[in-house]
């Protein structure tokens, strides 16, 4: 069984009464220690298929099976437990909380899960730390560079070891030597197996570092 | 919930100028409250008080219709120029049966009542005129209320339920004559030794000489066209409370044929005053109070607007719907716990000022008013109107789309 099957997913929005279709028959299956790039244009719905995998929004038709759970048939309760235990997302604008520190922000995805705060903080510290920012863990984002803020973001993910990563554009708002520097921060999480990545691009990641790359256009995903 | 905690002080402590908003809101509006409700109380318990020493007695009695008829069965003075049932000063009065004591207690408005014989003597001696009052010892409560009790002995000793021969005498009568304990006092040519004094304050009716019921109706039946047969020319009245006396008196009237019904005091003026004033004081409080809770919402809601993204950014990464509720919940509870204590030891100082400033002994004001149970009822609602102000603002953040925010971006 794959760590990731998605069925014939369709997803549709609706405005003012018309009925805009996005993409439909969606069918992939992803593997541990597997990138898939899915590339497009803007506006194809890359973003909106991650979305979708990540409980975020619903399907319009078809299933998404991630670790042998119908995603697609699970509460909104379940979904968010879901992305607190097994999915982790990456944001092409990092979506950091301002008013919180780098380490509030990392610590922030361990609340309400009953782990004591000092093990969130010790947790939190150790990934900010392997990461390159243990200088900076009481650091508003504002007052990190660019790269230092996704660096944030991706600890935040990672902080909660996830099975699978779903990145949206993970180094579109960085300069090539902080987009490597990024990638070499995941690449070997990925190869070692521990976990799977989507990334959704318009063209600025490099499909080399890909274990399969996939595209979307007219409303279909091109394998 | 030590998470929520956490978070929620977090938050407060970097949102510094949208908490303080809260909290003024809620520090006001519990201020201004408890202020008020202490005056109020305050001001309620000392009326209150007056009305209940001075205000919720009364006396009822039917007048002698002097040149009308209806009064022929009424036992007449065999000197009518000097003697009579009388109350005062001039009103001569019919005698109506003492059991109607038993149908008047039974009115709910009234609290305690006891018949009264009240009848003017002319001493046969010197000629000077006093008054006999024949009272039933055993009417201890009714009594105490509204005459005489042994409280009021200030020489000697009150009657005893089996007393006979021995009379209480009115202080200023006392004075007047050189009266003390162990004298006698001529009535009707019997000599009744005075076993008390009692003090001379105001009373619903007053007499000179007090005697137990038996030795009453035996001295004034001798002075009558006929004996007394177990009545009365006065009931004295003491209503539940200082508020049903009005209702008190015009039920009792309703029981005596031409009967009347006099308070001691005008009682009923101050009691709705009292409830004019209480009627304010709640309505300007409600105001306030749903002013605060609006305020507070406001603040709350305002946040939740300007929070939208961040709670998005939680959900996304995977707080649950009823943590990002219990959040924003949490926070207005703490909000207005914080400020409604703070408030409510303002509105204490504010009222203790006021008290102060006004006169009032606040020493007396500690006796009547429970300051504790009512600060905790008040920083109790003050929370409570938190939750509420919370309630909306908390579904509102809850039902945030990360999606469509995140998308938005």
């Amino acid at each position: 069984m794959s760590l990731l099957q998605v069925e014939n997913v369709a997803k549709s929005f609706f405005q003012r009464g018309n009925e805009l279709k996005i993409f439909s028959d969606v069918s992939f299956t992803v593997e541990p220690g597997e990138l898939l790039l899915i590339s497009g244009r803007s506006g194809t719905g890359k973003s909106t298929l991650l979305n979708l995998l990540g409980g975020l929004e619903r399907v319009s038709a078809g299933r998404i099976v991630f670790n042998d759970r119908v995603i697609t048939d699970l509460s909104m309760s379940e979904l968010a437990e879901l992305r607190a235990n097994g999915i982790g997302m990456i944001f092409q604008n990092f979506n950091l909380i301002p008013g919180w520190s780098a380490l509030e922000n990392v610590e922030a995805v361990l609340m309400h899960r009953g782990i004591s705060q000092s093990e969130r903080l010790q947790r939190a510290t150790a990934i900010l730390t392997e990461l390159g920012l243990g200088d900076r863990l009481h650091n508003l984002p504002a007052e990190l560079s660019v790269g230092q803020q996704q660096r944030v973001a991706i600890a935040r993910t990672l902080v909660n070891d996830p099975a699978m990563i779903l990145a949206d554009e993970p180094t579109g708002d960085v300069d090539p030597e902080t987009a490597d520097e990024i990638l070499h921060l995941l690449l070997p999480r990925i190869k070692s197996g521990r976990t799977a990545m989507i990334v959704a691009s318009h063209g600025l990641f490099n499909p080399a570092l890909a274990t399969r790359t996939a595209s979307l256009k007219d409303g279909k995903l091109h394998l | 919930m030590s998470d929520l905690l956490t978070c929620a002080l977090r938050e407060l402590k970097k949102r510094k100028l949208r908490t303080l908003a809260g909290l003024s809101g809620f520090f006001l509006g519990c201020m201004l409250i408890t202020a008020m409700v202490l005056m109020l109380q305050y001001d309620l318990q000392a009326k209150n008080a007056l009305v209940n020493y001075m205000g919720n007695k009364f006396l009822a009695y039917a007048p002698m219709n002097l040149i009308g008829a209806g009064d022929d069965q009424t036992a007449r003075p065999l000197d009518p120029v000097n003697e009579g049932f009388f109350t005062e000063p001039t009103v001569v009065t019919r005698l109506l049966p003492a059991n109607l004591a038993a149908s008047i207690a039974k009115i709910p408005e009234v609290g305690v009542v006891t018949p009264f014989l009240l009848y003017r003597f002319k001493n046969s001696q010197d000629g000077h005129v006093f008054s006999i009052g024949g009272i039933r010892p055993a009417d201890v409560r009714a009594l105490q209320a509204t005459l005489i009790s042994r409280h009021d002995i200030i020489s000697g000793v009150f009657f005893q339920q089996n007393d006979r021969n021995v009379v209480i005498v009115d202080k200023s009568y006392a004075d007047m004559w050189n009266l003390k304990v162990g004298s006698v006092v001529n009535i009707g040519d019997t000599l009744f030794p005075v076993i008390g004094i009692a003090g001379s304050h105001a009373r619903t009716a007053r007499a000179d000489v007090y005697m137990n019921w038996p030795d009453a109706e035996a001295a004034i039946s001798r002075r009558l066209n006929r004996p007394l047969n177990n009545e009365a020319n006065l009931f004295l009245i003491e209503a539940a409370g200082a508020e049903t006396v009005a209702a008190a008196m015009r039920k009792v009237q309703t029981l005596i044929e031409q009967g009347i019904t006099n308070s001691v005091v005008c009682s009923i003026p101050v009691v709705k005053f009292m409830g004019m004033s209480q009627n304010a004081v709640s309505a300007v409080m409600l105001i306030v109070a749903v002013l605060a809770v609006l305020f507070a919402a406001n603040a709350q809601w305002s946040a939740a607007s300007e929070r939208t993204h961040e709670v998005a950014i939680l959900k996304a990464i995977g707080w649950r719907d009823r943590s990002i509720f219990a959040q924003f919940v949490i926070e207005s509870l703490l909000i207005s716990l914080v400020g409604g204590i703070s408030g409510a030891g303002a509105g204490y100082a504010m009222f203790r000022t006021i008290a102060q400033t006004l006169g009032a002994r606040i020493d007396a004001a500690y006796q009547v008013v429970d300051v504790p149970t009512t600060l905790a009822l008040l920083i109790f609602a003050t929370a409570l109107a938190g939750i509420i102000a919370g309630l909306v603002p908390a579904a509102r953040a809850a039902a945030t789309r990360p999606a469509e925010v995140l998308r938005d971006l």
